[in-house]
Formats: structure tokens, sequence, C-alpha cells
């Protein structure tokens, strides 16, 4: 485990890098805002743990597994920040610093999710790490998202031919529009369709992709 | 003449039969199915009609054997009449089968049933624009006050001869139609019926009309079965528009309910209380009764006479029919009828997942635990043969009351509640491990739960009654004859001094795996007719009331543990006949017998080591 400190540091040198600065113990000084002589010592710690090398002529280079740390919390901050934005805050990269040691990859690929997958910070136009999952499947809005209470149209199934068949005859075809009324956590969702109503298993209700509709 | 009633599930089609036949009536199954087949007469005028209940469905694509007998029934009996049942509350999705029906080219009528709800619900139909636009008589009715029966009986009469004409589709659709009529020999099935079917593709394709199908898949860009039901639902939507106003939105005092009732939370807290008070009411009332019956039966008169062991067999039989299953029909029918039966499985469909099975099933498993007997015959909620052959075998090997009766004696009483509880949570293991097991290994696909959510109602005791006593009467009639059979074998045994033979021959397996003393082997032959034999038999063949100056503690431990796994008793093995049929009752009880007896031994061995 790696110590908010550390991640800061880390979260630096990326930061650095990306600006086409050759990262040293004097821009490093710079950005963290401490002395040269702490910033070494830390420097010397993360290239123990492995997760830097600091070569001889001054640079500080990542190590594959710095580099993946690195992006990943990039990745928080920048979501977080645009998430923060999006609520309507103008001061967000600080509550963003503290939050993005707090928080799983599972909130932030969430936090990802609700937001459309952005490519861009909305405050100053950085690049946001990607996860390395398939944006495309990871966008898809299936059942099992909406929430209660919420109407949304179906816009196809992609479970097996019977389930689908099945899914068809109650009334579950494209281009309709069902209201979910109710959902247990890792269960069923509950739906309106048709004027009657139906249980649709969890396994299947993560296979019928669905869109927003007024 | 004969009438068949047609329709989905929850549309009131019980009780339109009920109401059309009374006390009429023959519930059995469909020859060959494990699904109920309801059959009545009636006298209208000087004619005699029969009436046949069809198991209730939402299509005719034949994925589910109910499915299989509607459309077999419907064209090969060739009723002279089918009357499609329909909720008016709900006629969008009725219609789905409607149209389905009206393609099989025999006379239809429809009964709009439930109109008085509807009205409630401020649906409000126009039965005439809905009756030109299907093409068959409509006939409003509301069965549970017999409202509109006369009439649809009249109409039945006179419309015997008609036959309907079917919908027309879209113009990409009708042309593939006609393609494929021109090229099959329908063999007097109707000819646009199995084209429909061909392309759909519910029914197996002969190549040459593959490509008439490729090309209206492309025209439509989905998949054919799924552009026909979108071609229904069009359709339908149009009849809908112009059949049906909504005059005020839906009220809906039961809504609440509903919603406190499927709530992850309160939902759940009032199921497991639910369920406690079913369980404690049938455990304590079966109890009750069971003992006070047989002390009734058995002070009546006691013999030494081999017809007396007959006479056993009989109370033994009653005391499993009147105390435990007439509650249980009685309680079941009350839930199926209410709709709770959907919630429940709403509500565990998650966790019961785990155990390779629906949440429906979650309803005989509990079952189970007071009595197998109701929890096998419980299993017929689950809509598909895999889930209900997963279920049954699972319902088999839940400890009933009487095998608690056993634990309790052997283990709790001697070794303290602690070992008991032991036994119980190596039980669930068991249970977790074997349903993961018949997950694997059962033929059939596993689908996902897609299941109707009936509204909330008050149920009809009524229908209830009479499905209960129904009920009864055809376990009575299987369970009867073996119950008596089996105790007169058993009397027959112990009557000719072979209990030491057998035991001598079965010694190896008790004395010599299971490490158990030698007249086990008989006492668990006799707790194949009623379970709690085992202990009472084993007190009594060794002349004591201790347990613990017959077994040592890991003896108990070994001998309660074979009980509760061992062989389903014989009333389950009746009701496992008649649910599942002879084969897979013998591979249920082969396998479990066996299964205890590996797992007593290993058992017993790592007892011994500790
Ligand atoms: N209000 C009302 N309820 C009805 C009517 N017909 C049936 N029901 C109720 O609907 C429920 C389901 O009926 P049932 O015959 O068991 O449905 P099935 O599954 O189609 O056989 C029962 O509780 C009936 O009391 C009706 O005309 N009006």
């Amino acid at each position: 485990m790696l110590s908010e400190n550390e991640e800061e540091y880390l979260e630096a040198i990326y930061a650095i890098g990306e600006s086409y600065e050759k990262p040293g113990i004097r821009s490093l000084s710079e950005v963290m805002g401490v002395s040269k002589a702490s910033v070494s010592e830390m420097v010397k710690k993360l290239n123990e743990k492995g997760y830097i090398r600091h070569e001889r002529y001054g640079a500080i280079v990542f190590t594959p597994e710095g580099l993946d740390i690195a992006r990943g919390i990039k990745r928080k901050h920048r979501l977080l920040e645009s998430f923060l934005y999006f609520l309507g805050k103008k001061e967000v990269h600080d509550e963003a610093c503290r939050l993005e040691h707090g928080i799983s990859d599972e909130s932030a690929d969430a936090i990802c999710r609700f937001l459309g997958s952005p490519d861009r910070c909305p405050d100053d136009g950085r690049a946001i790490p990607k996860c390395g999952k398939d944006c495309h499947e990871c966008l898809k809005k299936t059942l099992t998202w909406v929430i209660p209470g919420k109407k949304v149209r179906i816009t196809g199934t992609e479970c097996g031919r019977k389930a689908s068949m099945r899914l068809n005859e109650m009334g579950v075809v494209a281009g309709e529009v069902v209201k979910v009324i109710s959902r247990v956590p890792h269960g069923p969702v509950e739906v309106e369709v048709k004027g009657t109503r139906i249980a649709i298993g969890d396994g299947l209700a993560k296979k019928i992709l669905v869109e927003e509709c007024e | 003449m004969r009438i068949a009633l047609a329709g989905n599930a929850n549309v009131g089609k019980s009780v339109v039969f009920n109401a059309l036949t009374g006390l009429h009536q023959h519930i059995g199954n469909w020859p060959g199915k494990t699904v109920e087949r309801a059959e009545g007469t009636l006298k209208y005028g000087e004619q005699t009609i029969d009436v046949i209940d069809l198991p209730g469905i939402y299509s005719l694509s034949s994925f589910s054997q109910e499915e299989e007998i509607t459309r077999d029934y419907i064209l090969n009996e060739e009723p002279d009449v089918v009357i499609d049942v329909i909720d008016a509350t709900a006629i969008e999705r009725n219609l789905y089968l409607t149209l389905q029906l009206l393609e099989m080219e025999r006379p239809l009528i429809v009964a709009l049933n439930q109109m008085d709800l509807a009205r409630m619900k401020g649906v409000d139909i126009n039965v005439k624009e809905l009756q030109e636009m299907l093409g068959v008589p409509v006939v409003p009715v509301v069965a549970v006050r017999r409202e509109g029966l006369t009439e649809l009986l009249e109409t039945a009469m006179s419309t015997k001869t008609k036959p309907p004409r079917g919908m027309g589709y879209s113009e990409a659709m009708e042309l593939a139609i006609r393609e494929v009529q021109g090229r099959i020999d329908a063999e007097g099935y109707p000819k646009r019926w199995l084209a429909i079917k061909l392309l759909e593709g519910t029914a197996p394709v002969s190549s040459d009309i593959k490509d008439i199908k490729r090309e209206l898949e492309e025209k439509a860009r989905t998949d054919a079965f799924s552009y026909m039901a979108s071609e229904r639902y069009r359709v339908i939507r149009a009849i809908v528009d112009r059949a049906q106003r909504i005059v005020e939105p839906e009220k809906t005092s039961s809504e609440r309910l509903d919603a406190f009732l499927t709530d992850p939370l309160t939902g759940s807290l009032a199921l497991v209380l639910f369920f406690v008070g079913i369980f404690a009411l049938i455990f304590l009332f079966g109890n009750l009764v069971s003992s006070a019956l047989e002390n009734l039966l058995f002070g009546l008169f006691t013999s030494d006479a081999a017809l007396y062991s007959l006479y056993e067999g009989f109370v033994a039989g009653l005391t499993i029919v009147l105390p435990y299953i007439v509650p249980f029909y009685l309680l079941f029918g009350i839930l199926e009828d209410t709709g709770y039966i959907a919630r429940a499985a709403f509500l565990t469909d998650g966790i019961m997942h785990r155990l390779g099975i629906h949440g429906k099933a979650i309803i005989p498993l509990l079952l189970s635990f007071g009595c197998n007997v109701p929890g096998c015959l419980g299993c017929r909620i689950m809509e598909s043969e895999r889930e209900k052959g997963i279920s049954i075998f699972l319902a088999t090997i839940v400890p009933c009351s009487a095998v608690s009766v056993v634990v309790m004696g052997v283990v709790g009483k001697t070794l303290g509640l602690g070992y008991a509880l032991l036994l119980y949570a190596l039980m669930v293991l068991v249970l977790f491990a074997l349903g993961r097991l018949a997950y694997r290994i059962a033929p059939g696909e596993p689908m996902g739960l897609i299941m109707e959510m009936p509204r909330l109602r008050k149920p009809s005791m009524d229908v209830v009654a009479k499905q209960t006593y129904h009920r009864t009467m055809d376990f009575t009639k299987i369970a009867f004859p073996i119950i008596i059979a089996g105790s007169f074998l058993m009397s027959m045994l112990s009557r000719y001094g072979l209990v030491k033979p057998i035991s001598d021959v079965l010694s190896p397996i008790t004395e010599g795996w299971l490490l158990l003393p030698s007249l086990a082997g008989v006492v668990l032959m006799f707790g194949v007719v009623r379970k709690e034999l085992t202990l009472t038999m084993l007190l009594a063949l060794y002349g004591t009331t201790s347990i613990s100056s017959i077994m040592s503690a890991p003896q108990m431990l070994t001998f309660a543990l074979v009980v509760m796994l061992y062989t389903p008793c014989l009333s389950t093995i009746a009701a496992l006949l008649k649910e599942i049929g002879v084969k897979r009752t013998i591979h249920i009880v082969l396998f479990e017998t066996l299964f205890a007896l590996a797992l007593g031994g290993v058992f017993a061995r790592i007892l011994v080591l500790l």
C-alpha cells in the first residue's frame, strides 16, 4: 500500500511528464512546494519500492507498476473533478485531491459511466486516462441500471434465443417503453409492460439494452 | 360437443371452468406429462358439453410442455370451439395469444373476463369494436359473479362452424408468408399457421424456405421471430387504440401493499414472518392432529392378525393426508390465488440462483421442512421441466419434521442441541453442494427468471376449496396404496422372522461400513415407511428407552446423518411418482440412498479419528 503522500508524488511526476518536461528533483520540489531534500528522500523511497527509477543524470522515470498507479490516481482525480464540476462546484481541484485517495476503482468506473466516459477534464482540458476496458461495452445501458419509477425504451436484447423469444412474447420488444417498478439488489427487476407486470431475473436484465426516454 | 378453454395464467380460467362445470370435474395429468389436466361436463338443454381447461400460457411457440399440450390439443383433438379467456385489464398482452389462436383456424370465442376490475381501473373497452377488429365473437364476462356465462355458452353453441381469419401483418411479412405457403405441404394443418411458424423458426425449418426467411430478416433488419412479435404487437396496438379507452388513471389501494411486499427490506421481513408462521402452523397443527388421530384410531382396537397391518397402513396414510397435506394445499392455494407466491419468488430469486434454481423454488423448499410431500407437490409451480427436476430433488433432501424428531431424539437429547444444529448446518452445505451439482448435470438449458407478477387480490375461496379437494383426492389415490402395501410388507417381514436374517445380510453395510449396531439395518428399512419409525423401532428392538445404551456418540451422529439423507419416505416417493414419473423417481431414491451410505461411512470414520 502507498501512503497518500506517496500517491501525490507519483501523480505529480505523471503531471510533469504530461507537459513534456523531464521530471527531476527540482521540478518536483517546485510542483509539490517542498524542499529538495525531502523530495530526494521520497524519490529514494519510491525508487526502493520499485515504482520509479532515478536515473544517474537526474531524470525520474516510471517503472510499469508505477505508471499504472500514477495513471489510475490521475484518472480518479480528473473524473472526480469532472463529477464535481457536473454538480455545479467551481473550485474542484483541492476537493478532488482529497477524494481521489479514498475512492474505489469500481466507484470511479461508475462515475466514468455516469458521465458517459469523458475524454477530458472540463476545467483545464487535460486528458482523463482510460481504464483500459471497452468503453462501448461499458456505456451500454441495461435494465439493471434504471432507477425504479423511471420509464425507458427497450432497444434490444443480448440474451439467448429462447429467453429473448420469451421476452418478446411477454411484450418486451425493441421500441417498447417500459416502466421499472422495483428491483432487489442482485435480484430481479420488476417492470410494467403492456399493462402487466413481469419480473426479470438479474442475469437476463443485464442483457436487456435500454435508452432513456421522456 | 367439446369446448376448450385457453388463455394466459391468472386470467380467471379456472373460475370460468368451475362456474361452467360445477362439481362434474375430473382432475388428472396430461398423458405422459406432468401438467394438471382438468376436464368437466355440463348439461345445456338436452346436450352434454365437455369442457377442457387447457394450461395457462402466454404464447404458442412451444417452448414448454404447457404450450405443446395446448397446441396439440387444439390441432389434433379439434375441439368444436375454443374459448380464449382474456383479462380485460390487460388486453394488450393477452391478445398476443389470441392472435396466435386465430391463426390455428379453429372456431374461437373471446371471453373478456374481469370486466368488473377493468371498470374499476378505468379501462373502458368497446366490445363491439373489439369484436369487429378480431373477427370473432367477444363476450364480456365477470366469472366470479357468473355474469355473462350463459351468453358465452349460447355464443359457443352457435359459432361452432365458423373458422376465423387471421390478422394481416406488414407487406414484407405477408409476402414472405405467401411465398412459404406456396412451397409447403401442411398435411392437414392450417397452412398460414404453419407458414408463420416456419418463418418464426418455432417449427423445424425445412431448408427450402431459408432464402425467404433470410430475405425477410434483411428487410426487417432483425431476426424473424422478434419481427413477428413486433408485428403482432403492432397489430394489437392498432386494435387496442380503437377498442380501449383509459378513462381515469388506475387508482391503487393494493399498490402500496405490493410495494411493501416487494421492497427488499420490508418484503423480506414479511416473507420470513409469513413462512415461519405457515411452517409453525403446519408443523404444530400437523403434529397435534396426527398424534391425536393415531391415538384415536390405534386405540380403537389392536390385533395380531396379518390384516391388521393393512389397517395400520391406512391409518399411517390418514395421519399424513389429514394433518399435513390438506392444510398445505389449503394454505398453498390461498397464497397462489392472492398472487403472493410471485412476490416471494421475486425477493429470493437472487439468493436461490446460488442454489442453481429460480426464486420460485423457495416455497417448496421451505415447505419441505414441514413435510417433503407438499414440498415435492409444490414444485409444480416451477415453469420448466429442468427447474422442476432440480427443485424436487432438493426438496426431497430437506429434513422434514419426522426426520427432525429422529435427530432431536437421537442426538439432541443425549449429546445436546449444539450437535443437532451441527448436523443441520452440514445438511445446508450438502443442499448447496447437491444444488450446484444438479445445476450442472440436469438436462435442458438454464434460463433466467421471466415471471408475470399477477395483481395482488383477495383469494377466491371457491377456487381454493375446489383445488384443495381435487389435489388431495389425487394424492390420496396414489399414496394410499403404496403406504398400505409398504406397511403390509414390513409387517410380513417381522411376522415371518425375517428381521434377523435381513440384519445379517445388511451387516456388512451397517456394521462394516457405517460402524453402526447390526439392527440399524432393519430399522433403516422400516424407516422408509415413515421416518420416525427408525427411532421408535430401534428403541423397541433393543427393549430400552435410552439411546445411549444402544449407540456410542459417534454412532448416534452417523445414524442421524444417514436418516436425514437416505431415501425419501414412501409418501414422498408416491408424490415423486406422481410428479416426475417412475424413472426419475428411481434415480433419486438410488442416488440419495447411495449418497447417504457413502457420506455416512466417511463421516463415521472421521468421527472415529477425532
Ligand atoms: N374481480 C374479478 N376477479 C376474477 C374474475 N375472474 C377471476 N378472478 C380472480 O382471478 C384470480 C385468478 O383466477 P384463476 O381462475 O385462478 O386464474 P387462472 O390462472 O386463469 O386459472 C382468482 O383470484 C379469481 O378470483 C372476475 O371476473 N372478476
